[in-house]
């Protein structure tokens, strides 16, 4: 993914990490033990050059040398602690704030990204650490180039120069490294979005592909994205081999010119054959060390890119939930002065005005997209209106407090949010703690819940699946009701409650719903206009604006719209 | 999932994995492997090896003292010849890998594209074709990263203890007594790590699902103001993470420890042994640094052939997959044409069951009159898209017939068959492409008269010609950009594109509210005219413009007008709104 080029970028990430608390210690324990290996390695150079020539006059060689071997080994596995450390913390941390911050982030910020969201937190958040990690093998690099550098001038008998050939090819060819990579990527990510959309996409239509008879068109365009995916194969396979023989030979490269350059040497007799085996260790030692230094401005940026989305999360502005008053005990009519609401350009709801009196039942009619499951949402203050205001009795909405004002509404969905636990503790999922369990069974049965429940293999303790995948629609959806039953809301939202049911569990769901809205403030959103019939109150929106209010008689006299939902022209 | 069900799921998985290699390289005859690039690759690599062992050998030459002009350029020439040969040895690989991958993906797309539907059971067909396609690499992999470089390993191996023999017996001795060790403690470590780490990675992936879960359902922590609670839920399950992450570092630290501590006795014995001998004056300064250079690649071989032997494990979920799909039989395309193929289509005594025995109906019988608009009902699981899938012979009937104007369906080709038929699923199905290539889609060619005229009729012309780019405007993944209605309509138009002469349409109840139905069933009234056209209805909206019901329910079905049925189909009374009245 290309880092979205904007001003500010660094600021962010910064500020990201000033949100937790960074384990430097760790980071400062990884640098000490890169340099470490280092100089184990070092000293292991010139033992090893001795041995590759067999000059071993004294047993103490080859036993400094085994040490030395065992001491590497160590010093390899040791310096792993410190990093797996530093990065499963700095992840756990980053976690817990990102997690923290959606739970409380306005709903319309959470809307936008929820999609990703779960990826951030799931996956993104482990790159904090190699930002972190980057730097600090960085420290290390450029401490372990200049000791390699100082012992090896100790050895420098004329061809010292090589080391700073070797400097500019590296320059020189890691540059060239990311402008192929960059080249690579672009293709490459071409290419793959399209076979995988490919895929994805029009394999996920399979058996509307056998319904329209469509198999040979599918082959053939399958065929295409597969060659074109092919195509850029070879194109990678080309650029790796630049790639390969400029920048991954470096260590052949050094080891050509060593030979080359010290055999002269030896030959002059100014140098020995032991010191040259030990100088191309050297020599390559140094190359380790120096090579990823120049690559630290790409790598941050890398990273930078790449955390821009969880610093922009991070930077965004929490709900608040305190306000001036808390919630009133006495039920108010519920009223909208003039509310304009926009989703970007689009106004979805435009200078509504309209009462939802308290302990009656209202009935919000309209066709698709009018604005109705917005207007709920509104209510819910999920959403905040653009224009005008929300009252409840003579007190707008934003002076009461948020938590107060969301806990004394119920909302039940068409498609209920439930997860992956037993049947009671989804029901109990917005209870207070230590809630008695006559209040459960009260809310179940209130939702027509307990003859399934009891029929579950585990009744209340059966365990329902990701979403309630192991129920029917009509169960989830009781579910549902028994949970925003068991809060006693003094208002209940019906959005679609009944909708993706079956004709007779829609009944049954609707009937066990009429004893709960007795005496409650309820909200109702449906296409089934039977509902009419339990309405005390009708508001009929149309393209966002109230078209007309008032009771059902009311509603149909004055409104068109209701009159076409209701069965038709023949009605008006 | 339950620990004995996870046991059981264990048990079988084992017993398939027997069997699994023999049907995989039974697959390879029909992969159409690019065994020109094959034989070319294998023939570079061997060369490569050998240039390898030739440096080793002239380096070691160069450390035994010889310093000569001829031994210098020889081992430079030879460098120089190693690095382009292995870079270029690399290229040939990857452009091996994409042609077997091009290769295997077009084999596996289109025997996909084969299959009968029955191939999927109870599994969602597009999760299954997903992964399966991604699987198709699984050759590439077997291939290249395990049987070429298995041979590879043993070849270098080979080689290596060949040149050593030739300098001295006992040296290549103690490499051969090295080996056994070497296997032995690998397999041991990497036993127990395995064991250790596949239970850990799905811990880890039930966690992390949890998690997800968790952010996916803020929208519930906010409706009832749980935010609080579900924070601090959410740190547990990031500090049990934490912890399994730890865990898991520690068990990597501990094969670590293992590798290396079973290559460093290893070297060590070999290193002192050898030592002994050339302190002994039993073999020769040029033998020990030809031992010492050497001793390295042969274990670095040796190495390498377990590593590849363990990716063996790693594909082999991704093999049993393909090997299943490349050996299914594929739908029978032979049979009779039937490119005028018309009359009412009627089921007799049909049954049908899942494969997992659960009966939809028995011997179900029912009617769709030609040029009528026949109006299917039922409750969700009565069988009405299982029916449909009958009519279109993705699934073969058990028992009873299906006839069509009183031919036996199963007589006719499935090609011809199928091209009679049109379906308007309420899932509409869009892609990204323009609109003119989503609704000539299984067309054919189609003119732009006719194109014009399908969208007229569909009742979208006036919306497609507001747009910028009229039929050649965008569409974005799966429809995106366009209204539920607007897709349905689309698909109308592609519908009324094809000469078919039985058109299906699956009523969208919840995408679309009562007007938008009611306008929608008006065009297909006009648009279907003569033609046979069945609707799955789920709202009353459509019974008025159905001629004839056929009503799914307790397992049999009813049919006649909505008269005729409303006395004997409580269902059909509910959907009505009579009930009450009746």
């Amino acid at each position: 993914m290309t880092a979205p080029k904007e001003k500010g970028l660094w600021k962010r990430t910064i500020l990201l990490f000033t949100n937790i608390r960074i384990p430097i210690p760790l980071y400062l324990l990884q640098v000490l033990f890169g340099i470490a290996s280092t100089r184990v390695a070092l000293m292991y150079v010139p033992l090893e050059a001795q041995l590759k020539l067999g000059n071993i006059e004294e047993n103490t060689t080859i036993f400094t040398y085994l040490g030395l071997m065992l001491l590497v080994a160590l010093a390899s596995i040791l310096a792993q602690i410190p990093s797996f450390y530093s990065t499963a913390i700095v992840t756990r941390r980053l976690q817990d704030k990102l997690i923290d911050r959606s739970l409380r982030l306005p709903m319309r910020s959470y809307e936008s990204r929820a999609s990703m969201i779960v990826s951030w937190i799931t996956q993104d958040c482990t790159l904090a650490n190699g930002l972190l990690s980057s730097i600090a093998g960085f420290v290390t690099g450029i401490a372990s180039t200049v000791m390699t550098v100082s012992t090896m001038s100790a050895l420098d008998k004329g061809i010292g120069y090589v080391i700073v050939i070797i400097v500019i090819y590296v320059i020189f060819s890691t540059w060239l490294e990311g402008r192929l990579l960059f080249l690579r990527q672009r293709r490459d990510r071409l290419a793959q979005s399209e076979l995988t959309a490919f895929f994805a996409e029009h394999l996920s239509f399979f058996t509307e592909i056998r319904q329209l008879h469509a198999a040979s068109e599918e082959l053939e365009r399958g065929r295409r994205a597969i060659k074109r995916f092919y195509d850029a194969d070879i194109y990678m396979a080309v650029l790796t081999l630049i790639n390969n023989f400029v920048s991954g030979s470096i260590p052949n490269v050094i080891t050509i010119l060593v030979f080359v350059l010290g055999i002269r040497s030896v030959n002059a007799g100014t140098m020995t054959l032991t010191e040259l085996a030990a100088f191309q260790n050297y020599m390559l030692i140094a190359y380790q060390s120096f090579s990823s230094l120049p690559q630290i401005y790409s790598t941050l940026m890398y990273y930078n890119g790449q955390l821009y989305y969880i610093a922009s999360l991070m930077a965004e502005k929490e709900d608040v939930y305190d306000r001036a008053v808390s919630m009133p005990d006495a039920p108010a009519d519920l009223r909208f002065e003039d509310v304009t609401f926009r989703y970007g350009e689009t106004e979805v709801v435009s200078h509504a005005s309209f009462t939802i009196p308290a302990g009656q039942t209202t009935v919000i009619a309209g066709p698709n997209g009018s604005g109705k499951s917005t207007l709920l949402r509104l209510i819910e203050r999920f959403y905040t209106p653009d224009g005008g205001q929300i009252l409840l009795g003579d007190v707008p909405a934003e002076q009461i407090h948020l938590g107060d004002w969301r806990r004394s509404f119920g909302y039940v969905l068409q498609e209920p949010q439930l997860f992956d636990g037993t049947v009671r503790e989804n029901i109990v999922y917005g209870a207070p703690e230590g809630v008695s369990e006559d209040d459960v069974n009260r809310a179940v049965r209130l939702a027509g819940a307990e003859d399934f429940i009891r029929e579950l293999p585990d009744g209340a303790d059966y365990r329902i699946g990701e979403n309630g995948a192991r129920l029917s629609g009509g169960q989830r959806q009781r579910l549902a009701i028994a949970r925003a039953l068991l809060t006693d809301p003094s208002c209940l939202l019906l959005d679609e409650a009944t909708a993706s049911m079956d004709v007779s569990t829609a009944k049954a769901v609707s009937d066990s719903l009429e004893g709960c809205m007795a005496g409650r403030t309820t909200v109702i959103i449906s296409h089934d206009m039977n509902v009419l019939s339990r309405a005390d109150h009708v508001i009929v929106l149309s393209d966002g604006r109230v078209e007309a209010e008032g009771t059902r008689e009311e509603a149909l006299a004055a409104s068109p719209t209701l009159r076409a939902l209701c069965g038709g022209e023949e009605a008006a | 999932m339950s620990q004995p069900a996870a046991a059981d799921a264990d048990a079988i998985r084992l017993k398939q994995r027997k069997g699994t290699w023999r049907r995989f390289i039974r697959l390879f005859p029909k992969c159409r492997l690019p065994w020109f690039w094959l034989v070319l690759y294998i023939l570079f690599d061997v060369g490569t090896i050998n240039i390898g062992l030739s440096e080793t050998d002239l380096t070691a030459q160069l450390f035994s003292g010889d310093t000569s002009a001829g031994l210098v350029f020889r081992l430079i020439a030879v460098m120089v010849v190693n690095l382009v040969a292995t870079n270029l040895s690399v290229f040939l690989g990857h452009v091996t890998s994409a042609k077997i991958n091009r290769n295997m993906r077009g084999v596996v797309l289109d025997k996909v594209l084969k299959l009968p539907m029955s191939f999927f059971k109870e599994e969602e067909p597009r999760e299954a074709v997903y992964r399966i396609v991604n699987n198709a690499i699984v050759i590439d992999s077997t291939i290249m990263l395990v049987i070429l470089p298995l041979a590879t390993a043993a070849y270098t191996a080979v080689s290596v203890f060949g040149r050593i023999f030739k300098y001295d017996w006992r040296l290549s001795v103690i490499l051969l007594v090295f080996i056994p060790l070497q296997v032995f403690l690998a397999f041991l470590f990497g036993r127990i790590n395995f064991s250790l780490s596949d239970r850990e990675a799905s811990l880890k992936a039930s966690l992390t699902q949890r998690l997800a879960e968790l952010v996916t359902n803020i929208p519930l922590a906010k409706a009832f103001v749980r935010e609080d609670r579900e924070a601090r839920r959410g740190a547990e399950l990031t500090q049990r993470l934490y912890k399994l992450s730890i865990k898991g570092s520690w068990l990597d630290q501990l094969q670590n420890l293992s590798d290396s501590a079973v290559s460093l006795i290893q070297t060590l014995i070999m290193i002192l042994v050898a030592y002994t001998l050339l302190r002994n004056g039993e073999i020769t300064k040029r033998a020990w640094v030809t031992f010492f250079l050497f001793s390295s690649v042969f274990n670095g071989a040796i190495d390498q052939f377990m590593m590849y032997y363990n990716n063996l494990k790693i594909i082999q979920g991704g093999a049993d997959r393909v090997a299943e799909i490349m050996n299914a039989p594929e739908e029978d395309r032979s049979g009779e044409p039937c490119e005028t193929l018309a009359g009412d289509l009627a089921l007799s005594d049909v049954s049908f069951s899942y494969p997992s025995g659960k009966t939809v109906f028995s011997d179900l019988s029912c009617t769709f009159p030609d040029g009528q608009i026949t109006a299917l009902l039922g409750e969700s699981g009565a069988g009405k898209t299982t029916l449909i899938n009958l009519l279109l012979r993705l699934y073969p009937a058990e028992g009873g017939q299906i006839t069509a104007g009183g031919a036996d369906v199963s007589a006719f080709s499935l090609d011809s068959y199928r091209s009679r038929f049109v379906t308007i699923s309420q899932n509409a199905m869009l892609f990204s492409g323009t609109i003119r290539e989503n609704v000539c889609y299984g067309n054919g060619e189609v003119s732009d008269e006719a194109l014009t005229g399908a969208l007229r009729k569909a009742g979208i012309l006036d919306f497609v010609q507001s747009l910028p780019d009229g039929v050649n405007a965008p569409v974005e993944e799966y429809g995106r950009n366009l209204s539920g209605g607007q897709r349905q309509r689309l698909a109308l138009a592609r519908a009324l594109l094809s000469d078919a002469h039985y058109l299906l349409l699956d009523e969208p109840s919840a995408a679309m509210d009562a007007i938008a139905v009611r306008d929608l069933l008006r065009l297909l009234q006009d648009a279907a005219r003569g033609k046979c056209l069945i609707l799955i209805a789920h709202t009353p909206a459509v019974l008025d413009a159905a001629t004839h019901l056929v009503v799914l329910e307790d397992g049999s079905a009813r049919e006649g007008s909505f008269e005729e049925l409303l006395p004997q189909s409580a269902f059909l009374r509910a959907l009505s709104g009579k009930e009450a009245t009746a």
